[in-house]
């Protein structure tokens, strides 16, 4: 049966975990060769991300990404951080970024969810909801 | 309260209203993007169909689900989008505004005006894709759908809820056979069952469209049709979404109970355009490259052409879809595929077309499924003698061409058979009342105009009709109904007077 792209991935990270570091690099060019080989050259582009998610989830830990209008958060950002591990009862791998179209608030991601608790965002909602038909009879 | 008062009362009411809410959304990366396609990685949760907003206004579609990898065509300028963009899944599936306001309008497949007007409001929205109403809800089709073409009319006739196809070489008068049905559209906008027609251009150059919109909106059709347009300089994933946006906005006026007429012109393209984002999506190629599921891409569409019955509001959807063909080979694939979904087709002639028979309709190729069921009983009773004789004449035609000594009854029937296919020429945009058909056809299959030398016989059709529509319009009336004894005899002696005033 053919492996998926996930499972080579899974399989790098814990031959990895075995091999000495001088080895890892031979290792990742030989899964590179066993997707051409099985017919899986379109998830090249993907494999790195792939190989990530399994190294964190082999871990246990969950990738975050905070992104505030300045890019730190400070104290409430560990605080943020705290509150995940506790309820996740995982390890977060987290790292902050900036975007000053934000306005105010914060924005996170993990894998593929986003939670957008951002200013812009509140606003974008405020508008839509005030542009809807209004009643034309009083 | 005031007009006024009640807006400022609203707006307050939806501030207050408005809570902070943290927005969950299911995103993904671009990680390649070019000739209308984006792979993206991420969108775990995606479904099939879904919408992507790839934000900058613009919208995609998931059309490949894979382990990692999202494919999906992108509805918009693909040059605002780069590798590593965010993008969202909407949780919708595509859909496109419907509704009044979009008669009269030059629309895109998504909705969007592109005839300079006001903006296409977004009240009510449909889904493109959809599932097509089951053999339950159905009843068969028995209204008539007068193109106001003699040689359709009266041989090929199409019923409301029927999927006829029009298919022949380039420049074979499809579109003109489409275009006269919609402005003869017009008579029925008075009767109580009106037919909203809704043309869909896939691929078309944007100067005929243009032409075409100028010749319905001096015909008056604008007020009855919808264009949707998707240009050749626009996207292929436009094209594709094209059809079955038109659709979707023919489903609006279906489930009022509404007639709806949907011409697209044509579905060769449009099968083009999907073989072309199936290739870049890397789909397998079958027959002719073509994608495995053209046949379900153009069976899905047309099934949803119907005739409701009174229970689901009676409403019906008319389907003519145009295939292109090369050098006359309806054998293709992608023709063969669409004959065999649709209730029939019109068959038009390069031959023919040269030769001045105009519209080009080969009556020997061409054939409507549903038949005199959807006829009027005035037009059955002509139309069946003008078929056996046309018959006759194709057979007799061959030995008039060896130029050998024949009989009376011969040359008779080819003198006959000559006058019916003069008389089934037509101008274009002149489509014809029912009424008038029958006038001629009933003239002509009982030799009323045998006497008349073939290159003379037009001038005497226009002076019977002129005579007829100023005379005796109360008969033209009758006779687009049924043709009574009483109808019958009235005809006939208006009939001798004009041929002995002729003579």
């Amino acid at each position: 049966m053919k492996p998926t792209p996930g499972q080579i991935a899974q399989a790098l990270v814990e031959l990895c975990r075995e091999l000495p570091p001088d080895e890892v690099g031979n290792a990742c060019d030989g899964s590179l060769s066993l997707l051409e080989t099985h017919g899986l050259s379109h998830a090249l582009r993907t494999f790195p991300r792939l190989v990530r998610h399994a190294a964190l989830a082999r871990e246990n830990a969950v990738p975050v990404t905070m992104t505030s209008p300045t890019g730190s958060l400070g104290a409430a950002g560990q605080t943020l951080v705290s509150t995940l591990e506790r309820t996740l009862a995982r390890i977060v791998e987290w790292e902050e970024t900036a975007d000053a179209g934000l306005i105010g608030g914060v924005v996170l991601r993990s894998a593929d969810d986003r939670f957008d608790a951002s200013l812009r965002s509140a606003l974008d909602q405020l508008a839509l909801s005030l542009t809807q038909p209004l009643p034309l009879r009083p | 309260m005031t007009l006024s008062q009640t807006i400022v009362r609203t707006l307050e009411e939806r501030i207050a209203a408005h809570r902070k809410d943290v927005k969950r959304e299911n995103v993904g990366t671009v990680v390649e993007v070019g000739d209308g396609i984006a792979r993206l990685s991420g969108l775990s949760k995606i479904g099939a169909s879904e919408m992507i907003d790839f934000g900058k206004g613009v919208l995609g579609s998931a059309l490949n689900l894979a382990e990692g990898e999202v494919g999906a065509i992108i509805l918009g300028d693909d040059s605002k989008i780069e590798a590593g963009d965010t993008v969202k899944a909407t949780g919708q599936i595509l859909s496109v505004p419907v509704g009044e306001a979009l008669i009269g309008r030059v629309v895109s497949p998504l909705g969007e005006a592109k005839d300079g007007g006001s903006a296409i409001p977004r009240t009510t929205l449909y889904p493109v894709e959809k599932i097509a109403p089951r053999v339950i809800e159905r009843k068969s089709v028995t209204v008539p759908l007068q193109t106001g073409i003699m040689a359709i009319d009266s041989m090929i006739p199409i019923g409301r809820g029927q999927r006829e196809l029009i298919i022949g070489d380039r420049q074979t008068g499809k579109t003109a056979v489409v275009v006269d049905t919609i402005l003869n559209q017009k008579q029925t906008q008075t009767t109580d069952r009106p037919v909203i027609c809704i043309y869909v251009a896939i691929g078309q150059k944007e100067s005929k469209v243009a032409k075409i919109v100028d010749v319905l909106r001096a015909g008056g059709a604008m007020d009855y049709t919808i264009v949707v347009s998707a240009g050749a300089s626009e996207p292929a994933a436009l094209s594709y979404i094209a059809p079955f946006a038109g659709t979707a906005m023919g489903e609006y006026f279906l489930d009022q109970g509404k007639d709806v007429l949907c011409i697209y012109d044509d579905l060769s393209k449009h099968a083009w355009a999907y073989r072309q984002v199936s290739l870049l999506l890397r789909r397998p190629p079958g027959r002719e490259a073509y994608p495995g599921d053209v046949f379900y891409l153009h069976s899905r569409l047309l099934e949803r052409a119907c005739c409701l019955d009174e229970k689901h509001g009676g409403g019906t959807i008319t389907s003519l879809p145009i295939i292109e063909t090369q050098a006359g080979d309806v054998s293709a694939y992608i023709p063969t595929n669409v004959i065999s979904i649709t209730d029939g087709q019109i068959y038009l002639e390069s031959d023919l077309f040269y030769k001045g028979i105009r519209p080009a309709v080969n009556v020997g190729l061409s054939v409507s499924r549903v038949g005199s069921a959807a006829q009027r009983k005035s037009m059955k009773k002509v139309a069946g003698k003008l078929r056996l004789d046309l018959a006759q004449y194709r057979e007799l035609a061959i030995f008039a061409q060896f130029g050998s000594d024949l009989d009376q009854a011969t040359k008779k029937q080819l003198d006959r058979g000559a006058r019916l296919t003069e008389l089934l020429k037509q101008e274009q945009y002149r489509p014809m009342p029912v009424g008038e058909q029958v006038v001629l056809l009933y003239a002509g299959v009982n030799g009323l105009f045998d006497e008349v030398p073939v290159d003379q016989l037009k001038g005497v059709q226009h002076r019977l009709l002129g005579d007829m529509r100023s005379k005796h319009y109360d008969l033209l009336e009758t006779l687009a109904g049924e043709i009574t004894p009483e109808a019958e005899e009235q005809l006939k002696r208006l009939l001798t007077s004009f041929h002995g005033k002729k003579s």
